[in-house]
């Protein structure tokens, strides 16, 4: 299993360059995010001039993406030690054509650990992110504990109880929470239980006082209760159907009416045949769920006011902040490839039939 | 001996009820209140230094742990001496008006002891001039001021390039920033750039509150001063100040009606009426001031594809190719007729929007009371559309019109432009579907381009849209304002504010009259002033669609919620709301 997952690892190299292009050509399509940036009285176009220069924006995508990638030392660099930049290559010596060379590149690029400085927080792009993981992940851990268990739970129960009312209202249940669209269903409950029963706090990650931190997630589940309903019900309803329909499957297969003919019991058909064996559809989408999980949603933390990474990477995107974008988008590549490596081993795992060698 | 008795029982029940009344502010000692928790919805903040501030949320922080140089009077708005949280405690001028000499008070002191004085201005003055730092003051400095000196800790004496009447105005720029520490943290100007450490984690500040930590995404925490005096309680009352970060205004308004948020500035136009009738009922404290800003309509006057400055290197004005429709002024006249204001603010602002005519703001001792706002006359719009070339070939009014002898457009050409808007402002959502259907009446074909702030500013400052809807304003007491945004030297494509490129000479002579007048006569400043707003109104460079009252609610805990017409929150460092 090592190799195989050594080879995974490998072949996702040219997947997460192949996302970073695709992502950072979009983006700069979207425009430059200079004139936003410099929107204020008395700006005058050679100042402007200047902070694009220093940001990079005027380059061509390509040359932008390869600052990015591997930073500008190496592009403009000072050869005399002076402090001022005499040679350059790819990038030009005095690129905001005030006849005065540009100062010496200083990024190292994310293939060295740096990923940029945030055009709007002035602050490091990666740190950015990291701040705002935790919340993230308590968040997506929370969900992904409750919905996927509780998921297939009821689609077995579901599959057990083919045509029974058990089995009708969960069907129900799943289509109708599968189209209810998140953001409404999130206002809602907000309404319901915060706002009207006054049961739940109204969104944020912990209690607003003067304290330095936000106290251990142990003494703010209320705060997490409504976020996770929401992230994880759309998992449940997924998951219910998708085990349901493939239980269904399973207890129809000569080998389930054999182990049954043989005399187990019912419970341990379902079990330790129909039940393992249903559940390789799921494997398939837990890597994507992961994904999803993991890179925050924009809506949940938006309205319960969760400060994780989906709600900064919005901000990012309508700022333009193109190093929190392409942090967040690294991140994002990083959790599919890691989700999609999670689920094939998981294959492994639960069909026998599948040898990684 | 039996009466006197009945006296001191009236006099000490009367002292019964009227004490607590009386000992309100003075029950809660200093940082004894509860924490203030304000809604912060424009995202985390980016700085706490007051040279690098560009951004509303750090403003909001920088105004609460730093001192000013000059404050306003929260009443009038106009810059006084001895203003609270300012250092300048007086002010004269020469005899030729061009040397203000400042005094400072000298009871003040940074949090770590040392005294605030002369050199915390001079610093200031000289890292926002030197070239190396990206302060968003320089602009407001560097253009007037010649020198500033200080012979004394207490005294600051600032020599201005030529006699402005502005110059308290510009002078009020000017920050406080603790030198003797900034020197260290600093070891150069050029140090000071937007990424230092400094910039979230202040040393050394003073103001109503110290920095104590900025949590991303969640609040910047501060908590009270213990030397600050200049609130009416004579120290800090609450405990601390929350900033809080909200992303959502559902969220914002009702954390705020469930009391977590103290205060809410600025109530979103969709809980307004509702907000309003709670208000009213008692629920809380509600407030509304005059807005700052309009909403207005910008109109390109040049050709956007041929986007040009207003004035060549040499200072000398460079005439542009004009908008092939509204270049001429009888069409931007005809399209101000053709809109049903009445019809509009009921269909776009619930009827709480307030016309104008002029730039000036109604609460601003500049305005011009004669200006009535455009009346709404189609036929008259229909008429200078005519007389400008625009005409009806085809006598049907529901397709536009055409030109045919038009001075700015070939013939053939239809009256067609882009009405561009930004996103996520329910009323500007509406006024510009309102607007696009009334110019329809009268011959005009819209087409709406409602985009993203951030391409919408590209297009406004790059001068590349026909018509513009933003809501902008200038400042309310300083009329001078009005030359950054119709003066042809702002008209700089992809950087300056001058993006109507509007032109008017007499115009820019009267603004120079008035700011450089001789005695700087108030009542003279504001004839030359009115006389300047009258050639705007006449011109129609721009189209004041209208101001409005910014509604404000207030915790019905907050005891001393005293509002002043330009000052809100002026004495909230006293806010003695009692502690849960």
């Amino acid at each position: 299993m090592f190799r195989y997952i050594v080879r995974r690892l490998i072949q996702a190299i040219p997947i997460f360059f192949g996302i970073t292009i695709l992502s950072f050509a979009l983006m700069s399509a979207s425009g430059n995010p200079v004139a936003a940036l410099t929107f204020r009285p008395g700006m005058t176009p050679e100042e402007r001039d200047r902070i694009a220069a220093r940001l990079g924006v005027n380059d061509p995508w390509p040359i932008q993406y390869l600052r990015w990638l591997a930073g500008d030392d190496w592009m403009r660099w000072d050869s005399t030690g002076d402090g001022i930049a005499d040679h350059a290559i790819l990038v030009p010596l005095d690129a905001n054509g005030d006849g005065e060379p540009e100062p010496p590149g200083d990024r190292r690029g994310i293939l060295r650990g740096d990923f940029g400085t945030s055009f709007t927080k002035k602050r490091p792009a990666l740190d950015i992110l990291v701040e705002r993981l935790p919340a993230t992940l308590e968040l997506s851990i929370a969900a992904f504990l409750l919905g996927t268990p509780l998921g297939i739970l009821i689609g077995i129960i579901a599959a057990i109880n083919h045509g029974k009312w058990f089995d009708n209202v969960s069907r129900i249940l799943a289509v109708a929470f599968t189209a209810i669209p998140t953001f409404w269903f999130a206002i809602m409950l907000l309404l319901i239980f915060s706002v009207q029963l006054r049961l739940l706090p109204i969104g944020d990650r912990c209690k607003t006082s003067l304290d330095d931190s936000c106290p251990p997630v142990t003494e703010r589940l209320q705060y997490m209760v409504l976020p996770v309903i929401v992230l994880s019900i759309g998992s449940i309803a997924g998951y219910s159907r998708v085990m349901r329909a493939s239980m269904l499957d399973v207890i129809s297969a000569d080998y389930v009416r054999t182990a049954r003919a043989k005399g187990l019991t019912r419970r341990m058909t379902w079990i330790r045949h129909a039940a393992r064996n249903a559940l390789i559809p799921i494997a398939t989408a837990l890597g994507p769920e992961l994904t999803f999980l993991l890179s925050g949603a924009v809506v949940t933390e938006t309205i319960f006011n969760y400060p994780g990474v989906g709600l900064t990477s919005f901000a990012a995107v309508t700022q333009r902040d193109y190093p929190v974008v392409m942090t967040v988008t690294i991140y994002a590549a990083v959790a599919t490839i890691i989700g999609y490596l999670l689920s094939d081993i998981m294959y492994g795992l639960i069909d026998p039939r599948i040898r990684f060698d | 001996m039996k009466r006197l008795g009945s006296v001191v029982v009236v006099l000490v029940l009367l002292a019964l009820v009227v004490m607590p009344v009386i000992a309100q502010e003075g029950d809660l000692g200093p940082g004894e209140g509860a924490p203030i928790v304000a809604g912060n919805f424009g995202g985390d903040i980016s700085t706490t230094n007051p040279l690098l501030v560009n951004d509303g949320a750090s403003a909001d922080i920088v105004n609460r742990i730093y001192p000013l140089f000059i404050g306003n009077d929260p009443e009038s708005g106009l810059p006084v001496p001895g203003a609270a949280r300012s250092v300048a405690a007086d002010w004269s001028f020469s005899e030729d008006g061009l040397v203000m000499t400042v005094t400072l008070r000298s009871d003040w002191t940074w949090s770590d002891g040392t005294p605030i004085t002369s050199a915390d201005v001079k610093y200031a003055y000289d890292a926002v001039i030197s070239g190396e730092v990206d302060s968003p003051i320089t602009s407001f400095v560097e253009p007037y001021i010649e020198s500033l000196e200080t012979p004394d800790p207490s005294t600051v004496v600032i020599t201005f390039k030529e006699l402005d009447c502005t110059a308290v105005q510009v002078a009020a720029n000017l920050a406080v920033v603790p030198a003797h520490h900034y020197s260290q943290v600093f070891p150069s100007f050029a140090d000071i750039t937007a990424e230092s450490e400094e910039n979230l984690n202040p040393g050394v500040t003073a103001g109503p509150y110290n920095f104590r930590n900025f949590r991303p995404g969640e609040q910047v925490t501060l908590v009270a001063s213990e030397t600050y005096t200049d609130t009416p309680a004579g120290y800090t009352v609450p405990e601390g100040f929350i900033y809080k970060t909200v992303a959502d205004q559902l969220v914002w308004v009702e954390q705020f009606l469930a009391g977590d948020i103290t205060y809410v500035d600025s109530v979103p136009e969709d809980r307004q009426t509702e907000i309003a009738e709670r208000g009213a009922a008692g629920e809380f404290q509600y407030y509304t001031s005059p807005a700052g800003t309009w909403q207005v309509l910008l109109f390109n006057t040049a050709d956007p594809a041929n986007a040009q400055s207003g004035r060549d290197e040499d200072g000398n004005v460079i005439e542009q190719t004009p908008h092939p429709i509204f270049g001429d002024v009888r069409v931007r006249q005809a399209f101000v007729h053709a809109i049903d204001h009445a019809a509009l603010n009921a269909g776009a602002f619930s009827g709480t929007g307030i016309p104008v005519g002029g730039m000036m703001l109604p609460q601003s001792w500049a305005y011009n009371e004669a200006l009535a706002p455009y009346a709404f006359d189609p036929e008259m719009a229909m008429s200078l559309l005519d007389e400008a070339g625009w005409v009806d070939n085809d006598n049907d009014p529901e397709t536009p019109r055409v030109a045919q002898g038009a001075a700015t457009a070939a013939d053939g050409t239809v009256l067609e432009f882009a009405l561009t808007s930004f996103t996520g402002n329910p009323s500007v959502d509406s006024s510009v579907i309102l607007m696009a259907d009334q110019l329809t009446n009268v011959g005009f074909k819209v087409n709406l381009d409602v985009i993203e702030f951030g391409p919408m500013v590209d297009k406004l400052l790059g001068q590349t849209y026909d018509a513009l809807m933003v809501f902008w304003g200038v400042g309310v007491n300083s009329p001078q304002d009005m030359i950054d945004l119709l003066g042809s030297a702002s008209d700089q494509p992809g950087a300056g504010f001058g993006v109507t490129s509007f032109y008017n000479e007499e115009f820019e002579s009267l603004m120079q009259e008035a700011r450089t007048l001789p005695g700087c006569d108030e009542a003279a400043r504001k004839a030359l002033y009115d006389q300047a707003q009258q050639i705007v109104y006449d011109n129609v460079p721009m189209y004041f669609v209208n101001t409005s009252l910014v509604p404000v609610a207030v915790s019905g805990q907050v005891p001393n919620f005293e509002p002043r017409k330009n000052g809100i929150f002026w004495n909230q460092a006293a806010w003695a709301i009692p502690p849960q």
